[in-house]
């Protein structure tokens, strides 16, 4: 396919942020990486590119690390997030990175 | 500069533009005054070929756009990015409505709402011209659909409408260039509708303003490119706007002189030789106030602010606004209830999809209170749906089953075309009720000392007994067409929200009731002629800019033979 037909295709639901087709397709609007961040810090901007390369890994077409998508949701927060949500989002992220996911390894008999 | 002119013309969108074309093209020397800034056509249009990737952040009503357009906002649409500029800021223009909320949707410009606004072109028909008399409320309109129709042939002919011949009496054809195709769906709903009711419902291709076949006098008009992105200003001129047609028109002619940023406040009275002389007008940039005069005047600013004009016009003859003899002024303020109806899902046409983005879907006109078996107990009047069928792709937020699946398997699926579907909203009529109204607020001024608009109006029970039918009348003709997983939905209408707010300076047969006689002159002010939103004696269900656009060529005719035969 494609790639730019499958880029104008893609849907992505972030938390309660659900965005339509049109919305999540100006991906190509992300892509220099190294662009100044509008909300994020780079810590829980590494954390989302990880995330975000999850849902949305390379294969024959681009991932979410090489679309640079987390500028993407860096201004989508920024501009249309309330502060409140915007809050909670940030305490989210931080409490889910600074978890000590050894403590809930199943023991191994 | 030169202060006295042959006609002003108050307002450049649906209406003004029309004057504007209209006057100068009969030879009067005409001074065409907007308070809102210029928009040339294309050149002004920044969006227009923008892509969904080139907004940063999404084509989206951002956080700031909530701050200072609080009340624009409230459409969900209206102030995205993309169309963002065409609509006002509601901080530096406010108005009021802490009774009952009023959405008062619009945009400052040359152009105004002509260049956002729905595009649907439905003409009135005679149900809706006898229908105050048959019903015995408010007051009879002063035309009939005769006096009208060949005003509508005209206008259909010049700006270019899109339709599909019907023949119903309540749903009268016109000029029509060769319709958009209803795609496979709407097709197949086209069939069922026809053949499962017997009250001689239809559904119709949506008739729009939209060039699709040759060319239209304007500025470069060719036919539409499917791109749907009417809402920012079409490059292509593909579909009717004062920027790309009247204006370019009047402007050909070297009769206009455009004046933007002027805001008009007020008609100047004569109380000698009674008949209105000029207009005060105030410099939006400056602050700097000017005369101007003339021997016929159009107000043609959109429903509410040449009304709250009017309003500001005192004089000794007319201490309660001009022309406000009746006490009617500002009341019966109507709009059209929408936001109830159905969509569903259709299984079936898996082998067909759609190509490009046609801006119109499908029509199904009023099929209630028309005679015999279609007359109603529980309300008068009736409805129209607009809506459409479209398929879609998958979206990850609507099933489980998606949810779970992310990677690889996510890319599989979204990229996968999903069912097809079909959605249709009511638009109905309100009545005239007299309580439904719109004041001035002296206390409250704006930052040019102008009083500000306050809003009082809702629906009451005909209108609600109406949206009961509206939501169960669109789930049965899905049902019947054979869609599953049907959704009927009725969410609060507020008033306004169908930026279609017309009547407080209504036509009529009497003075002592109405504003306006049958040509659109003011009763006692014979050279003031209204021809916007305000001089609607009821509503219909249709969307009204082409019934101004009729009314407004009418009424320039008419101007001008009258002041040819100096009885103005």
């Amino acid at each position: 396919m494609n790639r730019r037909i499958a880029i104008k295709r893609i849907g992505l639901s972030f938390g309660s942020i659900s965005l339509s087709t049109g919305v999540i397709s100006m991906i190509k609007s992300c892509q220099s990486p190294n662009a100044d961040l509008k909300f994020f810090s780079s810590t829980q901007i590494s954390f989302l590119d990880r995330v975000l390369e999850i849902i949305l890994p390379e294969t024959e077409t681009p991932g979410a690390l090489s679309l640079n998508l987390s500028k993407f949701v860096d201004s989508y927060v920024s501009e249309n997030i309330r502060s409140e949500d915007q809050k909670y989002l940030i305490a989210m992220i931080d409490e889910f990175t600074s978890y000590d996911f050894k403590i809930r390894k199943p023991k191994i008999n | 500069m030169q202060n006295k002119f042959d006609a002003i013309v108050v307002g450049t969108g649906i209406s003004g533009g029309w004057a504007a074309k209209e006057l100068t093209e009969k030879g009067l020397k005409t001074l065409v005054l907007e308070r809102g800034r210029m928009i040339n056509h294309i050149d002004d249009y920044h969006t227009a070929n923008m892509d969904p990737w080139d907004f940063e952040g999404g084509d989206t009503i951002t956080q700031e756009a909530y701050k200072r357009q609080p009340k624009q906002s409230r459409t969900g649409y209206v102030n995205k990015k993309s169309s963002r500029h065409f609509f006002v800021d509601d901080l530096e223009h406010p108005y009021n409505d802490d009774e009952n909320k009023f959405n008062w949707i619009r945009g400052y410009h040359v152009g105004g709402r002509s260049l956002t606004w729905g595009r649907h072109t439905y003409r009135l028909s005679e149900f809706d011209f006898e229908a105050n008399l048959k019903d015995g409320i408010a007051v009879d309109w002063p035309i009939r659909y005769k006096d009208i129709a060949p005003w509508y042939d005209y206008v259909e002919q010049y700006i270019g409408v899109q339709g599909r011949l019907e023949g119903l009496p309540q749903f009268p054809d016109g000029k029509f260039l060769k319709p958009f195709e209803l795609n496979v769906l709407e097709n197949h709903m086209r069939q069922s509708i026809s053949k499962n009711f017997n009250d001689g419902r239809i559904l119709s291709n949506a008739r729009t303003a939209h060039i699709t076949e040759g060319t239209k006098p304007g500025l470069g008009r060719v036919t539409c490119q499917y791109r749907n992105r009417c809402m920012r200003g079409c490059p292509y001129g593909a579909y009717f706007s004062s920027n790309s047609s009247t204006l370019p028109a009047a402007e050909a002619t070297g009769n206009m002189t455009l004046m933007p940023n002027s805001i008009v406040h007020e008609i100047i009275y004569d109380e000698d030789k009674k008949i209105a002389k000029g207009v005060r007008v105030i410099d939006s940039e400056n602050n700097e106030s000017y005369e101007y005069f003339a021997k016929v005047i159009f107000l043609c600013s959109s429903a509410v602010a040449s009304t709250s004009i009017l309003m500001q016009s005192k004089s000794n003859r007319f201490p309660n606004g001009m022309g406000n003899d009746s006490g009617e002024l500002g009341h019966n303020l109507m709009d059209h209830h929408f936001q109830v109806g159905a969509s569903g899902t259709f299984e079936g046409f898996k082998n067909k999809t759609t190509y490009g983005r046609k801006p119109a879907g499908f029509f199904i006109p009023r099929f209630r209170n028309l005679g015999g078996k279609t007359d109603r107990k529980d309300f008068i009047r009736g409805y129209g749906y607009q809506g459409g069928a479209n398929r879609g792709f998958m979206s990850i937020a609507d099933s489980k089953e998606e949810l779970v699946s992310y990677g690889t398997r996510l890319k599989e699926n979204i990229v996968k075309p999903d069912e097809w579907t079909a959605s249709m909203t009511a638009f109905g009529e309100i009545l005239p009720y007299h309580e439904n109204k719109m004041t001035l607020d002296y206390n409250k001024k704006d930052k040019w000392g102008l009083p500000t608009v306050t809003f009082d109006a809702k629906i009451k029970e005909n209108e609600f007994a109406m949206r009961k039918d509206m939501k169960q009348q669109a789930e049965e003709m899905l049902e019947r067409s054979g869609f599953k997983d049907i959704y009927g939905w009725e969410s609060k209408y507020v008033f306004g929200n169908g930026i279609h707010e017309m009547g407080t300076a209504r036509m009529g047969h009497d003075p002592k009731t109405s504003i306006l006689n049958g040509n659109n002159q003011i009763h006692d002010v014979k050279n003031v002629y209204v021809t916007d939103g305000a001089c609607m004696t009821s509503a219909g269900n249709q969307n009204p800019s082409i019934t101004y656009m009729a009314l407004t060529a009418r009424a320039a005719k008419h101007a001008v033979d009258e002041l040819n035969k100096q009885n103005i």
